[in-house]
C-alpha cells in the first residue's frame, strides 16, 4: 500500500504501524474521516489546498494553532525569526512546523481507564508530558507537530475518543455536570442526554455551516454551578413535571448565552421542553443559527447577537416554524430506549465516613469529598493545578482508579477531575494513594482552586500571563491558608489571558482578564479586575470591570479585597452583595495606588510578565484560529472532490482501475454538489438530484461556462454520468480521472466567478 | 531488530537541590536567541509532579529539568525523524545530550553546582509502535544498546536494567560500576 506520507521526510514507520493495527477497532466512518483528513494533510504539503481550507479542516478536527507558530519570538530585546525547516504553511500566517495545540474532545467530561492511559501515552509521545485540561471539560496537548496528528486520532478513535468539530465554526464539546447520575440535587441524570446530542449533532449537514462555534451544556439542576447552563449558546437544565400523575422529563431551554468581550445570559426559550424534542428542536435552532447567524462579522456571529437582534420572541417564533418542516430522523427518539445504559454501579461495597485521620487528611475530607446520592459513596475530586496532569500521573491514576472504582471518571469545567462512586470506607487509602502522586491538594473549589485559560503560554491570543498570575496565586494564597479560613476560603478566582473569557473571569466573585498598558516608553502587563460575578444558579449573573491592575500588583489586589472583605462585610453578607454595597467607585477608590507602575528604574519586575524572564512585549500576539477562518459549504466541497481525485490517482497508479473510475465521477458529482451548495445547501448526495440541479443551475444559466471553453467541462461530467464505468478500458479510465481534474479545476474557477460577482 | 526513533536520554543529579526549576528556565530562556538549533518557546510546569518541570521546547529536540518517577534529573528527548543506523543514532543523540549537559555545567547562572551522577543513565524509545515495551522489543533492541555501552562504560563495566513498569514507554537503565565524568563521555563518543 502506498502511503501518503510516501516522501524522503515522511516515512514514518510508525504512522503506518498505527494505521494498519487500528484499523478494525473503530468505527469505519471515523475512519473513513481520518482517512480522509491525512489526505488532506499531504494534499496540503503539496501545495494544492489554500491556507485557509486546510485551517478549517483542521480545526474541525482540533488541530489548532499556538503561540509562535507565525514564526517568530520576541526575546525581550527585539523579535526573532524562529528558523524552522521549511516555509510551508499549513493556515493563514502558520508554519508548517510550528507545533500547534490538539483539543481533545471529552463529552461530558467522562473518560474510562483505558482512554486516560491512551491519553497520557498520546501526551507523552506527541506533545510535553502534559495533559491539560480545560474550562469545557476537553483535554489539550500542546506542542504537537502536524504530521503526528493521524496517528494521535486513531489511537484515540480506537479508544472512542474523537476530536472532530473540537475546534472552528462548529458544535463544540458539549458539557455536563461531572456529577450527573449522583448527584443528590439533580432533577435526574442528564449524562444520556448529552451523550445522544453530542452523537447525533457530530458532522451532522445542519452544523457545517455555522458563522462561529457553538457550545452546548447540559445541567442537573437549576441551583449548582456544574455546568454553568446559562453562559452557554445552548443551555439545558433537567427538569421534571407531572402529567396524568406519571412523572415527565424535560429541560428547561435557553438559547444566546455567552461570555467574550460582550457577555450575555441565556434566554429563556421555553421552561418545559420534552426529552422528545430535545433533538428535533436543537437541529431546528441549529438550522436558524446557520440560515440567519452572521457570517461575515465574525465579532457578532455567535448565536447570542442574533438572539438578541431578533428578540427571544422573534427567534422562538422562526425556531418552532423551522422545527415542524425538518424531516422525522428515528435518532430523535432511539436513544431514550437506552437513556439507562448510563447508569453507574460500585466497584466495592458501601461504607461510612469516619473524620478521623491527620490534618490535612480532615481538610481533603473537607473541601474535596462530596456526597453521593447513593448512600455510602462520595464524589473525590481531584485538584489539578491550573487543570494540569502529566502523563505519568495519568498512568498512575489509571491503576489507582481500577483498584477503588469502575469507569467512573469525569472532568470538570474547574479543570478539576472527579472520582465518581468512592466507597466511603476507601477513602483513607485512596487519599494515601493520591498523596503519594501528589493529587490529594485539599483544596478543591476554594480561593486556591483557581481557574486558568493557557494565556500567553500558548494561546496566540493571550495579552497577559494568566497561567504565570494563577501559579504565583495558588502559591502565596496556599502560603497564608487562605483557602481554609472561614470567610474568604470558599470564594473563586478565575483568570483569562485576554478578553476572550477561555478562563470564565466573568463568573467569579474575582475575575481577571489580561490586557496591556503603555507606561511611558514600555508596555506593562495588566489585568483587568472584574468583581462580583456568579457561579451558583448555573452562572447565573456576570461581574463588573473595576479597574486595571498590573500583573504584578494583583497578588495584593486580592489581599486588600479579601481583607476589606474580612474586616467590613455586614452580618452573613456575601462577597457578591458587599461588593455591590461598597460599590464600583469607591473599591477602584480603595486599589487606587496599586494602580500606580512604578518606574522602570524604580522596579523593572513590573515590566516582565509572571512566569517570564523577558521584558514583556505585545509583540508575539498573533491572530487567533479560535473560530476557524470562514470556510462555505462550497470550499467544503471542493476540497473533498480534490481529495477523492487524489484517491484516483493513487488507485490508477496501482493499477486499481475500477475503484479509479468510480473515484472520478465521484470527485466530479461532489465538486458540482458543492457549487450547487451556494444556492441550495440541502441538496441531497443522490447522483441524479445533483445531475439535474447542476443542470439547472449551473448549466442552463451558463454560470459554470468556461469563458474560452464554454461547456466542454460540464460535458465530461454528464457524459461520464451517462455511460459509467463499465466495461473502461485502463487507458480511458485514465482520461477520465484527467478529465475529473479538469472538472474540479472549472469548479474553482466558477466559485471564483461566483464570489466576484457577489462582492461586486 | 527494531528500528531506533525519538531517543530519549536522561541523568539523575547527584545534588538535586542544586537543580531549582526557576534557574533553569532562566537559563533555558539565555539559549533561545541566537541558537544554531531551532528552539520555541520554555514551558514552566513547577506545579506539577512526576514529569516535566520546566523544558526547552525545540524543533528537533526538547531539553527539559525532569522529575519522572520523582528523579530530578535533565532529559532529552529527540522528536523528529533520524536517518542511519541506530548506532548512528544513539552515537548522534547521545553527543548532542552530553553537550547540553556539559552546557548546563558551564553556565555560569549554575555557578559549578550542578553535579550529574554518571553511575545511572536512563534510555528511552518514545514511540511505542516502534517500540513497544516488551521484552521482544528489549531482545530486539539488547545488540544495539550493548554494543553502544560496550563503547561508552567498557565492557563489563555496567548492567543493563529494563524498564519493568510495562505501562510505560520502553527503556532500559545503565547502571555504571565505574561513574565517568560528562566531559570523559564526550571523548568516548
Ligand atoms: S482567554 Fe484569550 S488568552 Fe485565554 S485562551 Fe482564550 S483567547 Fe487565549
Amino acid at each position: 500500500m502506498t502511503h501518503p506520507f510516501d516522501d524522503k521526510n515522511l516515512i514514518n514507520p510508525s504512522v503506518l504501524h498505527w494505521k494498519k493495527n487500528l484499523s478494525e477497532k473503530m468505527p469505519s466512518d471515523w475512519e473513513k474521516e481520518i482517512n480522509e483528513y491525512e489526505t488532506e494533510l499531504y494534499l496540503k504539503k503539496q501545495g494544492k489546498i489554500e491556507d485557509k481550507v486546510f485551517a478549517e479542516s483542521r480545526l474541525r478536527r482540533g488541530s489548532y494553532g499556538q503561540r509562535y507558530d507565525h514564526g517568530q519570538r520576541h526575546d525581550g530585546k527585539e523579535t526573532k525569526k524562529i528558523n524552522f525547516p521549511n516555509e510551508l504553511t499549513k493556515g493563514p500566517m502558520t508554519l508548517w512546523d510550528a507545533p500547534g495545540m490538539e483539543r481533545i474532545k471529552i463529552p461530558y467530561g467522562g473518560l474510562n481507564v483505558k482512554q486516560l492511559e491512551v491519553l497520557a501515552d498520546l501526551g507523552e509521545e506527541y506533545s510535553d508530558g502534559i495533559l491539560h485540561v480545560t474550562t469545557r471539560q476537553d483535554i489539550q496537548l500542546h506542542y504537537v507537530h502536524i504530521e503526528d496528528t493521524p496517528s494521535l486520532f486513531r489511537r484515540l478513535a480506537a479508544v472512542g475518543i474523537t476530536t472532530r468539530e473540537a475546534c472552528g465554526n462548529s458544535v463544540r464539546n458539549v458539557t455536563g455536570c461531572p456529577y450527573a447520575g449522583v448527584c443528590p440535587d439533580e432533577s435526574f441524570d442528564t449524562t444520556g442526554y448529552a451523550d445522544a446530542t453530542f452523537r447525533f449533532l457530530l458532522g451532522h449537514p445542519d452544523v457545517q455551516d455555522f458563522g462561529r462555534k457553538f457550545k452546548i451544556s447540559f445541567s442537573g439542576c437549576k441551583n449548582h454551578p456544574c455546568a454553568l447552563a446559562s453562559m452557554h449558546d445552548l443551555g439545558l437544565i433537567a427538569v421534571t413535571k407531572t402529567e396524568n400523575g406519571k412523572e415527565k422529563r424535560g429541560f428547561e431551554y435557553y438559547v444566546g448565552g455567552g461570555l467574550g468581550a460582550v457577555p450575555q445570559l441565556a434566554k429563556l426559550f421555553d421552561d418545559f421542553v420534552p426529552e422528545e424534542e430535545l433533538l428535533p428542536l436543537t437541529q431546528a435552532v441549529a438550522r436558524i443559527f446557520a440560515r440567519y447567524g452572521e457570517k461575515k462579522n465574525r465579532n457578532r456571529s455567535r448565536i447570542k447577537f442574533l438572539v438578541s437582534d431578533w428578540g427571544i420572541d422573534k427567534f422562538r417564533e422562526a425556531v418552532l416554524e423551522e422545527r415542524k418542516k425538518i424531516k422525522p430522523d428515528p435518532r430523535w427518539n432511539s436513544f431514550l430506549e437506552k437513556i439507562n445504559q448510563f447508569d453507574e454501579t460500585a466497584l466495592r461495597p458501601p461504607g461510612e465516613i469516619k473524620q478521623i485521620g491527620t490534618p490535612d487528611y480532615l481538610k481533603w475530607l473537607q473541601h474535596n469529598i462530596r456526597p453521593q446520592r447513593q448512600k455510602g459513596y462520595s464524589v473525590v475530586t481531584l485538584v489539578l493545578p491550573l487543570g494540569d496532569l502529566t502523563s505519568n500521573q495519568a498512568r498512575d491514576l489509571a491503576g489507582i482508579t481500577r483498584k477503588f472504582i469502575k469507569d467512573t471518571i469525569r472532568l470538570t469545567v474547574e479543570q478539576n477531575l472527579v472520582f465518581r462512586w468512592v466507597s466511603n470506607n476507601d477513602l483513607p487509602q485512596l487519599y494515601e494513594e493520591l498523596k503519594k502522586i501528589n493529587l490529594a491538594e485539599p483544596t478543591a473549589g476554594s480561593i486556591v482552586d483557581i481557574t486558568s485559560c493557557p494565556g500567553t503560554d500558548t494561546c496566540k491570543l493571550g495579552i497577559s500571563s494568566s497561567r504565570g498570575l494563577s501559579g504565583e496565586l495558588r502559591k502565596q494564597l496556599a502560603e497564608k491558608n487562605y483557602q481554609n479560613d472561614e470567610v474568604i476560603g470558599n470564594l473563586r478566582i478565575k483568570v483569562s489571558g485576554c478578553f476572550n473569557s477561555c478562563g470564565q473571569h466573568h463568573i467569579a466573585d474575582m475575575g481577571f482578564y489580561g490586557i496591556s498598558r503603555k507606561v511611558g516608553s514600555y508596555i506593562v502587563p495588566h489585568f483587568q479586575l472584574i468583581l462580583g460575578g456568579q457561579m451558583q444558579e448555573n452562572a447565573g449573573a456576570y461581574g463588573l470591570p473595576i479597574v486595571a491592575i498590573p500583573s504584578k500588583a494583583v497578588p495584593k489586589a486580592i489581599e486588600r479585597l479579601t481583607g476589606m472583605y474580612v474586616s467590613e462585610r455586614q452580618g452573613k453578607e456575601n462577597f457578591q452583595a458587599f461588593i455591590k454595597r461598597l460599590g464600583k467607585v469607591e473599591i477602584k477608590k480603595r486599589l487606587e495606588d496599586l494602580t500606580q507602575v512604578p518606574t522602570h528604574d524604580e522596579d523593572p519586575s513590573y515590566y516582565v510578565d509572571w512566569s517570564d524572564v523577558r521584558e514583556y512585549t505585545t509583540s508575539d500576539i498573533g491572530k487567533g484560529e479560535c473560530a476557524g477562518e470562514m470556510v462555505s459549504l462550497v470550499d467544503f466541497g471542493l476540497k473533498a472532490a480534490d481529495r477523492i481525485v487524489f484517491e484516483a490517482q493513487i488507485d490508477l497508479d496501482v493499477g486499481k482501475f475500477e475503484d479509479a473510475g468510480t473515484k472520478a465521477l465521484q470527485a466530479m458529482l461532489t465538486a458540482a454538489q458543492g457549487l450547487i451548495k451556494d444556492k441550495n445547501p440541502d441538496i441531497s448526495d443522490k447522483p441524479d438530484e445533483i445531475l439535474a440541479e447542476f443542470k439547472t443551475r449551473f448549466c442552463d444559466t451558463e454560470i459554470f461556462y468556461d469563458p474560452f471553453a464554454r461547456d466542454k467541462f460540464a460535458r465530461y461530467l454528464f457524459s461520464f454520468a451517462e455511460k459509467g464505468i463499465v466495461g473502461l478500458r485502463p487507458e480511458q479510465v485514465r482520461q477520465r480521472v484527467e478529465e475529473a481534474t479538469l472538472f474540479i479545476e472549472a469548479a474553482y474557477s466558477c466559485n471564483v466567478r461566483m464570489s466576484m460577482q457577489k462582492a461586486v | 531488530m527494531i528500528e531506533f526513533q525519538k531517543i530519549n536520554w536522561k541523568l539523575h543529579f547527584k545534588n538535586p537541590e542544586a537543580a531549582q526549576a526557576d534557574d533553569f528556565f532562566k537559563v533555558f530562556n539565555t539559549w533561545i536567541p541566537d541558537s544554531p538549533e531551532i528552539f520555541i518557546d520554555v514551558a514552566d510546569y513547577q506545579h506539577v509532579r512526576d514529569g516535566t518541570i520546566t523544558i526547552l521546547v525545540g524543533h528537533y529536540v526538547d531539553y527539559a529539568l525532569d522529575e519522572m518517577d520523582r528523579k530530578l534529573g535533565f532529559l532529552y528527548s529527540h522528536k523528529r525523524l533520524m536517518d542511519g543506523s541506530n548506532q548512528d543514532k544513539l552515537q548522534n543523540t547521545f553527543r548532542d545530550f552530553l553537550n547540553h549537559a556539559q552546557k548546563l555545567l558551564d553556565d555560569s547562572f549554575f555557578k559549578g553546582k550542578l553535579n550529574f551522577d554518571t553511575a545511572e543513565l536512563l534510555f528511552f524509545i518514545n514511540d511505542r509502535a516502534l517500540a513497544p515495551n516488551t521484552p521482544q522489543t528489549l531482545e530486539a533492541a539488547k545488540p544495539d544498546l550493548i554494543q553502544f555501552a560496550d563503547k561508552i562504560f567498557g565492557k563489563g563495566n555496567y548492567t543493563i536494567k529494563p524498564q519493568a513498569n510495562s505501562t510505560k514507554r520502553f527503556g532500559v537503565l545503565f547502571q555504571n560500576s565505574k561513574p565517568i565524568s560528562i566531559s570523559e563521555l564526550i571523548k568516548k563518543i
